[in-house]
């Protein structure tokens, strides 16, 4: 059964245990950063996070309201990144994640160019094997029967981890018992639908969600556009490919 | 100075710090690293009064040590010394109870705060002199109740008596491990009241109850007020052999005993089942004068026992509206006397033009305190870099103040660098007729992590110095600054 996580952004209240138990479970490094003017930092989704809290201040009535949104891939349930990875280093997995697979990846980027949600990053820094780096839905943790990090730190229960169609239950169940929610769940049917779905007391957009995702499976579309692709192009992944085949099959470990 | 930390820091490299030359400070400064939480053994107390035993996980990284470990070692040559060379008085030094060994046992340490017994001894009924119970030299005291006024028992803190036993001792079987009598470390996770206890998890001091004063959750015949919530209940003295209730045997009275969390003082109900004033019968506040809770606290404070709206040492306005003769505490402790006698970090300036907006401080989620432990935690620094100052829209407007800018915040004590986060979260107040601009900063930063300087300074360098009457809190969450940019 595929694994879901409810968002419920009523019950963030912005600590930011997620996005360091993210870092600390996928030992990621950190970008020297600096006060813009809010609490939010890094200031941006990257190679070295995956998951970070976008912090959202407005008004109403005279009175301040301040947001907390969690970003993350959404692992969709039939992803346009792995569609449109000609190498088959992005795939769906049965638990719900989409993986990534570091020794098919040729660096093209597609995936990046592909996602509605701009979601996989690239390893620009790294001169040497950059990678395309993103949330992993923590398979390697699913594996062993233990929630994503980012749920298992969460104070407040905001993050619910648990069988897809319970997890939407619960979801709906939420709405229809608290006239404050917005009356959607977000990621329901955005992209075809996703494993991370969010539940909020504003509209969506006001959020700074994607609103104008086709609520659609993406792949057939995706791989529209793709066979529109000239041959030329095909052609320069091939050797791509072929390029990264000789760099996987150099010596690994000891580095 | 000796300097004991888990890194270095703003204290222990004040003599490098800003504006310090090294070649004029004439303290000697010792900086001895020492372990974390997890990577020692001991017990932690939480605010409801349990004491949790942890182990250690991980060994100390380089040659940091528990802090015990270092007093022990320390305390030991300190002896050594005095042993060789004598001293004006050495007898506090030599004579005292100093005997964790020469590698420090944390267990050697839990079992001497619990107690133990210095001579054997009996313990008589102050009624019938019968003898109720005997020890021996050596055993540990069980509870504070056994404690001798007469030199017979030792312990280090009467309310951790009982935290630690001695493991029961089966005939013709060698001694057990003596850590197994560690109550700390009990991990049973039974809730009998289904009221959250857990009596067998962990221990909780006094005499492992849960919650004090629990006689007042009962009506005066020791029925509980809320029979959903029970949390200790008058009820049959029942014998598990013969599953009657047990009878006095001198007056042949069937006999009633408390049941659920442990009592808090042994007494009966305030009233007999026939209605009558049990002459046993104690109020269930057995520590406060009347037997009674207290709205206000009424012994030996200097403040109190009402509360009184006094202004903050630093204030916008002239006179405290609600009292005209006294605008600040007159019970606090000021260390500010006169320019000539005081130091520059006493001084103060109240409704001053120099200084004109309230300034408070607060922390954030992702440092702790000073910033010791989560500055030299990366991933916590790229989340909260560097001190800052949250601001107005209105305030920020009135001073041509943007977000991100580099602010100079002063006081009458000093002056620092951060930068500005301008928010509608800060509102301008009418305070007195007038318009009262509010700043908010955290304490969490200093000169010395990160070591490129990028955190700013520590806020603590503005705030004010003076004490709560009752308790010397120092008042930083209320004083007065300017803000500039910088």
């Amino acid at each position: 059964m595929p694994k879901s996580v409810l968002v419920d952004l009523t019950r963030c209240i912005g600590c930011r245990g997620c996005q360091v138990a993210c870092k600390s479970w996928n030992e990621l490094s950190v970008v020297k950063t600096t006060i813009t003017g809010s609490f939010e930092n890094p200031p941006a989704m990257s190679e070295t996070c995956y998951t970070r809290i976008r912090y959202q201040e407005s008004e109403a009535g005279g009175k301040p309201v301040w947001n907390f949104v969690k970003e993350q891939c959404l692992h969709c349930k039939e992803p346009a990144c792995a569609s449109a990875c000609p190498v088959g280093a992005l795939v769906k997995t049965k638990s719900g994640a989409v993986a990534y697979d570091f020794d098919k990846c040729i660096g093209c980027r597609y995936c990046m160019v592909a996602c509605p949600f701009e979601i996989p990053k690239y390893e620009w820094s790294k001169a040497q094997q950059p990678w395309v780096r993103k949330c992993t839905f923590c398979a390697e943790r699913q594996a062993d029967n233990l929630p994503p990090a980012c749920v298992k730190t969460c104070p407040t229960g905001a993050l619910l981890f648990g069988e897809a169609d319970e997890v939407l239950a619960v979801a709906k169940k939420r709405l229809a018992a608290d006239k404050k929610y917005t009356q959607s769940i977000y990621g329901e049917k955005e992209a075809g639908g996703t494993a991370w779905i969010y539940i909020a007391d504003r509209p969506f957009a006001e959020l700074g969600f994607n609103t104008k995702v086709p609520l659609e499976a993406l792949p057939p579309l995706t791989w529209s556009s793709l066979s529109k692709i000239p041959m030329e192009i095909v052609g320069f992944v091939a050797v791509l490919g072929g390029l990264a085949w000789v760099r996987n099959r150099g010596p690994k470990g000891g580095e | 100075m000796v300097n004991v930390n888990l890194f270095d820091n703003e204290t222990a490299s004040f003599w490098r710090g800003p504006g310090v030359k090294p070649a004029d400070v004439k303290t000697e400064v010792f900086f001895l690293p020492c372990a974390t939480s997890v990577e020692k053994e001991g017990s932690i107390s939480n605010s409801g009064r349990w004491a949790q035993w942890r182990y250690k996980a991980v060994e100390p990284p380089g040659q940091a040590r528990p802090d015990a470990e270092i007093m022990n070692e320390l305390a030991l040559k300190v002896r050594e010394l005095y042993a060789k060379e004598g001293g004006a008085f050495p007898d506090p030094v030599l004579k005292t109870t100093w005997n964790y060994g020469a590698k420090l046992d944390t267990h050697v340490v839990a079992r001497e705060i619990n107690g133990s017994w210095l001579a054997d001894k009996e313990i008589l009924d102050p009624k019938t002199k019968a003898v109720t119970s005997t020890w021996k030299k050596g055993q540990l005291v069980a509870s504070f109740a056994t404690l001798q006024a007469d030199g017979t028992t030792s312990c280090g803190a009467w309310i951790y008596s009982g935290s630690y036993g001695d493991p029961a001792r089966k005939e013709g079987e060698p001694a057990p491990d003596p850590k197994k009598g560690n109550k700390m470390a009990r991990r049973g996770k039974e809730d009998p009241t289904g009221l959250g206890l857990y009596p067998n998890w962990s221990w909780s001091w006094p005499v492992n109850r849960r919650i004090v004063y629990n006689r007042a959750s009962v009506d005066e015949y020791g029925k509980p007020w809320d029979a959903k919530r029970a949390l200790v209940k008058w009820v049959e003295d029942i014998d598990p052999a013969t599953k009657l209730q047990k009878t006095d045997p001198v007056s042949k009275k069937p006999l009633f005993k408390w049941s659920g969390d442990v009592i808090d003082g042994g007494y009966p109900p305030l009233k007999t089942p026939d209605g009558k004033v049990n002459p046993d019968g104690r109020l269930p506040f057995i520590m406060k004068k009347n037997g009674v809770a207290n709205i206000f606290g009424n012994d030996s404070l200097s403040d109190g026992p009402f509360p009184e709206h006094y202004e903050p040492l630093e204030c916008p306005i002239q006179e405290n509206p609600l009292s005209k003769t006294h605008r600040i505490n007159p019970t606090a402790k000021l260390f500010y006397t006169d320019a000539a006698k005081s130091s520059p970090e006493d001084v103060f300036e109240s409704c001053s033009t120099r200084y004109p907006f309230v300034a408070t401080t607060y922390r954030v989620t992702e440092h702790w305190q000073t910033g010791l432990m989560t500055r030299n935690t990366p991933w916590l620094m790229e989340a909260v870099p560097q001190n800052f100052l949250e601001l107005s829209r209105e305030l920020a407007a009135e001073k041509g103040i943007k977000s991100g800018d580099a602010l100079k915040v002063s006081s009458p004590r000093g002056e620092i660098l951060c930068k500005a986060i301008v928010t509608g979260r800060f509102k301008p107040f009418k305070v007195m007729g007038a318009t009262v601009h509010q700043v908010g900063m955290p304490w969490c930063f200093g000169w010395h992590t990160p070591a490129d300087g990028s955190g700013g300074d520590s806020t603590n360098l503005l705030t004010s110095t003076i004490g709560d009457a009752n308790t010397m809190i120092p008042e930083t969450k209320a004083f007065m600054v300017n803000v500039e940019k910088a």
